[in-house]
């Protein structure tokens, strides 16, 4: 089996796909604003906007790393914004 | 040439060395060398990474990274300059070594810092308590964040809820990550019972979701929050990391992340290859590959599987084998997160007050049913 084809495998494992999720904005607020009536971060709005729907972009810009002790993680800010 | 993804995590290592000496550190272990990263090194792994990738993020580890000196750090900034490639840059630092003009060079430079403080017990576990809050507030001084991992260990498991109190009381953010025993180094003294671990995580969710006066991010539970509401995650312990992470160690070794992995995983050195890509044909990426797929398959009926995927790379190796599951961490995770599941679906079934939660996870519930997704439906309809 070629390294793609173990790669395709591997990839077809994973039934959630994830929205792209690159940068940060530090800037990012979960806070509601009534005045436009949504959330004010891009983030969720666009979270919410996401469809599970199979692997085939399972293409995620994850860079939170965590479990496990020492250097594991680079900071929670930064795991989980999305600006593209 | 595999590019299986049009960006790449670089967990670049410049140095094992370190000014700390952490109760549970794992990479002192495996690597005491202690080398520094050459310009030649770095300017390699530019080359073979940036041409070939619309976006790469540097994730500066170590050892402690600051022992490389700015000036590292200004010359890799001046390599990642001229490309079409987007690029970022994170550091995670042990913050003793921070300086203002440190600082000021970061936060200008848009990096994000990341550090560890082991909450009410940290002087035990890490120790330069004073050191490490002092560089984090000249980070805050110069208009950055830098939130904390709390690593719990038996050592703390007793101290969740009041570290939680005292990070909240800085206005400090935090996660924390569960201690792994390394295979090759158990330590009785650190290594979590299971029963006291779910018990104690549990009580501790308990105590942040009714919190009204929570301001701080919890991102242990947020993550497995936005999951179970939104099916978002991204770490890499739970999403597929092979091919979109590596490590690269100070002597331009290719391997899986910035934790130990023996050298049949390793993916060879930057100067093996013109292309990075050329590394995800190496025989250690075949094995860890394998040996991933070969775990997830074992974990595909699990209740959880959806949201872990499997799990760690690091953490199987370290318990039963990169190929096996049902370690102590899936067992933690797993209740946990079904605990945390039938939390939700109580607070989704009930339609109460919002009021009676946390303002993090009454807005998280808030706007799931606001957008009506088919999660919720779903959810509701159990």
């Amino acid at each position: 089996m070629s390294v793609i084809d173990l790669y395709n495998e591997y990839l077809k494992q994973s039934s959630v796909s994830v929205p792209l999720s690159f940068g940060h904005d530090d800037g990012r607020t979960d806070e509601y604003d009534p005045a436009h009536g949504d959330y004010t971060d891009f983030h969720y709005y666009k979270m919410a906007h996401y469809d599970s729907h199979e692997d085939s972009h399972e293409d995620e810009w994850d860079y939170s790393i965590g479990d496990g002790q020492h250097y594991d993680g680079h900071g929670d800010e930064h795991d989980d914004e999305s600006d593209d | 040439m595999p590019r299986f993804f049009e960006h790449l995590n670089i967990l670049a290592m410049p140095t094992d060395a370190c000014n700390m000496n952490c109760a549970y550190c794992f990479h002192k272990q495996h690597c005491n060398n202690n080398g520094f990263m050459s310009m030649d090194t770095l300017k390699q792994l530019v080359s073979i990474t940036l041409p070939f990738y619309k976006k790469v993020k540097f994730l500066w580890h170590g050892g402690e990274p600051m022992l490389m000196g700015l000036d590292f750090y200004r010359n890799a900034l001046k390599l990642q300059k001229g490309t079409t490639c987007r690029i970022e840059n994170a550091i995670q630092t042990n913050l003793t070594l921070m300086t203002p003009e440190i600082a000021a060079f970061l936060c200008e430079n848009k990096f994000g810092i990341g550090s560890s403080y082991d909450g009410i017990y940290n002087a035990n576990l890490r120790g330069n308590d004073e050191a490490i809050l002092r560089g984090r507030q000249m980070i805050i001084e110069q208009g950055g964040k830098c939130s904390f991992i709390m690593v719990v260990s038996q050592y703390n498991i007793d101290s969740l809820i009041d570290s939680y109190k005292f990070f909240k009381e800085k206005h400090i953010n935090f996660t924390f990550n569960l201690y792994i025993d390394s295979k090759d180094f158990e330590n009785s003294t650190l290594k979590l019972r299971e029963d006291e671990t779910i018990r104690r995580i549990k009580e501790f969710f308990i105590y942040w979701a009714h919190d009204a006066n929570c301001t701080i991010e919890v991102s242990y539970f947020r993550r497995i929050l936005e999951f179970i509401l939104f099916r978002k995650k991204t770490i890499c312990t739970y999403t597929s990391c092979l091919g979109r992470w590596v490590g690269v160690r100070h002597d331009g070794e290719i391997v899986p992340c910035n934790r130990y992995f023996p050298t049949e995983y390793s993916f060879g050195n930057v100067f093996d290859y013109s292309n990075i890509g050329e590394a995800f044909e190496s025989e250690g990426f075949v094995n860890i590959l394998s040996k991933a797929i070969d775990r997830r398959n074992k974990c595909k009926s699990c209740e959880i599987y959806d949201f872990c995927n499997g799990g760690c790379n690091h953490v199987a190796y370290n318990e039963n084998g990169i190929d096996s599951n049902g370690g102590a961490s899936c067992r933690i995770r797993k209740e946990i997160y079904m605990y945390i599941e039938d939390f939700v679906d109580n607070a989704i079934a009930s339609q109460a007050n919002d009021d009676t939660y946390n303002k993090k996870f009454s807005t998280m519930l808030y706007r799931a049913r606001g957008k009506k997704n088919d999660i919720i439906f779903k959810r509701t309809a159990k």
